[in-house]
């Protein structure tokens, strides 16, 4: 049976659980999420679209490989199946890494609430 | 060191009222004090979450094994506890196959390379074909330290093991 831990031993590790940085993985996820994937999905949306069965642009081919691939907007249902399929994947691979990290984070900071219960009861 | 069912049960029966009373915070402010890094802590003691039905019992098999890290730690003071804790997930990996997934991300954030690399040579080293000194050939030797501290637990670990999946069959 381990000895009760002291008040002492309960500050210091919050002071080290509070200058330690949240978690890598949580914080590429936050990343991933608010800004990389804005940009990207930007980026690539054309790109997706084509690659998934969108091959017009306002209803002309012609148009569209004029245009490029970024261009293509305009068979709605091949852009939206195409862009689901690919972020799709896309999420699934990253999901579990960000989840991990969140939930790491989450872990943190539960801990952290409840070292902080723990002194103001001692 | 073969181990009965029956006596497998037991022991890990004994092992899991020891483990219902670790506390995951208290051992995350003993092992934050002791100076783990703090994602490896959190890692660990989301291995608490883990549970198992061994023959109609719940056995907080995360906890036992979060305990016998513990265990190891303070067997051996003097070791680095980043060391420490990743020698005795090695040993436990290396003996135990199903332990592997739950303590990948703790291997991880401990940095993998460096106690894959060792294990490798450990195990090159049974095979007779490597004899190593300098840092590798010290991570080896902590790892078959961790090894022989934590065979008696890795042996009922792997008869309940069998013991479940004779069961289930």
């Amino acid at each position: 049976m381990e000895p009760d831990i002291s008040k002492e031993e309960y500050i210091e590790a919050l002071k080290k659980m509070k200058k330690s940085p949240a978690s890598v993985v949580g914080i590429l996820g936050d990343l991933v999420v608010t800004g990389i994937g804005t940009t990207a999905g930007v980026g690539v949306a054309g790109k997706i679209a084509a690659a998934f069965g969108a091959t017009t642009l306002l209803g002309s081919t012609k148009l569209a490989i004029i245009l490029g691939t970024t261009f293509v907007t305009t068979t709605p249902i091949g852009w939206v199946i195409g862009s689901a399929a690919a972020a799709g994947v896309l999420a699934f691979g990253t999901g579990r890494l960000i989840r991990s990290g969140a939930k790491t984070d989450t872990i943190k900071k539960y801990t952290i609430r409840e070292i902080e219960r723990r002194i103001s009861k001692l | 060191m073969a181990m009965s069912s029956t006596e497998a049960q037991s022991e890990i029966e004994f092992l899991n009222a020891q483990a219902v009373e670790l506390d995951p915070i208290d051992m995350a402010v003993r092992l934050i004090n002791k100076g783990l890094s703090q994602d490896v802590v959190t890692h660990l003691i989301k291995l608490c979450d883990h549970v198992k039905i061994i023959a109609g019992k719940v056995i907080q098999i995360g906890k036992i094994v979060l305990m016998k890290i513990w265990e190891f730690i303070q067997a051996n003071p003097d070791l680095t506890i980043g060391i420490a804790v990743g020698a005795a997930l090695c040993a436990l990996t290396h003996m135990v196959p199903w332990i592997g997934p739950k303590i990948t991300p703790i291997v991880t954030a401990l940095g993998a390379a460096f106690g894959a690399v060792a294990g490798y040579r450990l195990d090159k080293k049974g095979q007779g074909k490597v004899f190593d000194s300098g840092v590798f050939g010290i991570a080896a030797d902590i790892i078959t330290l961790a090894k022989k501290f934590l065979k008696l637990f890795s042996s009922i670990l792997i008869a309940v093991t069998e013991y479940v999946m004779g069961t289930n069959s």
